[in-house]
């Protein structure tokens, strides 16, 4: 994301949304990780 | 059932990234295996043995002197047999045996590196880098099947690097994010109630089909999300890993789906079974049977993924001659139809692979029922 943000914005530009993503997706992980991860089959093979 | 987003796989990763960057520089290789070793022995001990024993066996078959076919096939069906014997008692209904973690992912890196030394086109190495190969912690667990070559190289030629870390840390954040935002959340949350009207997935009805769509998609989320983070803390400790998926589900015909789809395996099936079969009988349909089906057998030893291999040939098989067939024909000039073509089969093919499971559960149960009534007929008093 951070190198996609730099190849199509300024410099400053591209560091103030990369850290807004990062917040945002930082702040999504918080709220949802109450839920339970149920595990998964490709780890058991 | 091993979980991903377990505090203590968390921890084992932040020790492995420490381990490949703290010691001194000539130590490092052996950090970063006795970690990898002892994170599997921490997990599942059995795992660890017969790892060990597999990988001790074939350093010695390809180093000892130079490998001879008959010593090179007695250890490769050694390996199968093996693979078959945990696949076999998984699939039981009479014994259920929990499988060594990850034996499907090193039992596949062991041969390729078998082959390879058969074949003469590895580096000279030694021991230590050879076993830091199998025990690199983020790939033991999930894969992706990542090959010998690129990791001795990366391995002799890494240096600290800061872009690589910061990349490497951005997909393992990613990975992460996809897990429990889209997987456990969204999916698990919102979409199952939707697409999860019945538990049975077999038969033509439009229940069994969401069911199933609804199946793939979650894994395709909750792999491709292991895979970022595996490929992502392998980059932080100064290693490149081969991508596993490239969104599949927007190719336009099911041979591209599968050149998309866990592409450390399809691949490793390709260069080992696939070429040599096509080279050698000449019939493309046999060669790629016999992939499809070695692809179904590693998921499970079982009718069910006989099936559902033989579904994916017979779809490529048809696909392949419907893709000659339309070569012939004369292409749209006009733009906007090429995209609605290119809309279609996209379309198409996601619903064929989504059809796949209640195809093929099915036909599984079907066909069991007809032996059993065989059976009965032929052998009760």
């Amino acid at each position: 994301m951070y190198s996609f943000l730099h190849n199509r914005f300024r410099p400053e530009i591209a560091d103030a949304l990369a850290v807004i993503w990062y917040v945002v997706l930082f702040f999504l992980m918080y709220l949802f990780s109450y839920r339970e991860d149920p595990g998964f089959v490709y780890l058991n093979l | 059932m091993m979980k991903f987003l377990d505090a203590d796989l968390q921890i084992w990763l932040l020790i492995g990234i420490f381990s490949a960057w703290l010691p001194p520089a000539r130590l490092q290789v052996y950090f970063i295996t006795l970690i990898g070793m002892a994170f599997l022995g921490y997990f599942d001990l059995f795992s660890l043995q017969i790892l060990c024993s597999t990988a001790m066996l074939a350093y010695w078959i390809c180093n000892y002197r130079q490998p001879h076919g008959k010593q090179v096939a007695i250890t490769l069906s050694l390996f199968a047999v093996i693979f078959s014997y945990f696949k076999i008692q998984q699939g039981s209904e009479i014994e259920k045996i929990v499988i060594p973690l990850g034996l499907s992912y090193y039992l596949f890196r062991q041969t390729h590196y078998i082959l390879e030394m058969y074949k003469g086109t590895l580096r000279p190495h030694n021991f230590i880098e050879y076993f830091s190969y199998l025990f690199l912690l983020p790939t033991i667990v999930v894969g992706p099947i990542h090959r010998f070559p690129a990791f001795l190289s990366d391995l002799r030629r890494r240096r600290w690097d800061w872009a690589r870390f910061s990349l490497g840390l951005e997909r393992a954040f990613h990975g992460y994010a996809k897990l429990i935002i889209i997987a456990n959340f969204a999916l698990g949350y919102f979409l199952r109630d939707y697409f999860v009207q019945t538990a049975d997935i077999a038969g033509f009805s439009k229940a069994a089909f969401l069911n199933s769509a609804y199946m793939w998609i979650d894994l395709y989320i909750r792999f491709s999300a292991y895979s970022d983070i595996a490929i992502g803390v392998s980059a932080m400790m100064g290693f490149t890993i081969i991508e596993n998926f490239n969104n599949p589900f927007m190719s336009e015909n099911i041979s591209e789906f599968w050149k998309r789809w866990h592409i450390s395996l399809t691949s490793w099936c390709s260069d080992y079974f696939y070429k040599p079969v096509a080279a050698i009988t000449r019939r493309p349909f046999v060669a790629t049977s016999g992939t499809m089906l070695i692809i179904g057998l590693w998921h499970g030893f079982s009718l069910h993924y006989i099936l559902w291999g033989m579904y994916h040939a017979l779809g490529i098989a048809l696909q392949q001659r419907w893709s000659s067939f339309r070569q012939k024909l004369a292409s749209w000039d006009n733009h906007f139809l090429t995209k609605i073509e290119s809309g279609a089969n996209i379309v198409l093919t996601f619903c064929f692979v989504a059809a796949c499971f209640p195809v093929t559960t099915w036909l599984q149960q079907n066909i069991e029922e007809l032996l059993k009534g065989a059976y009965h007929v032929f052998f009760s008093a």
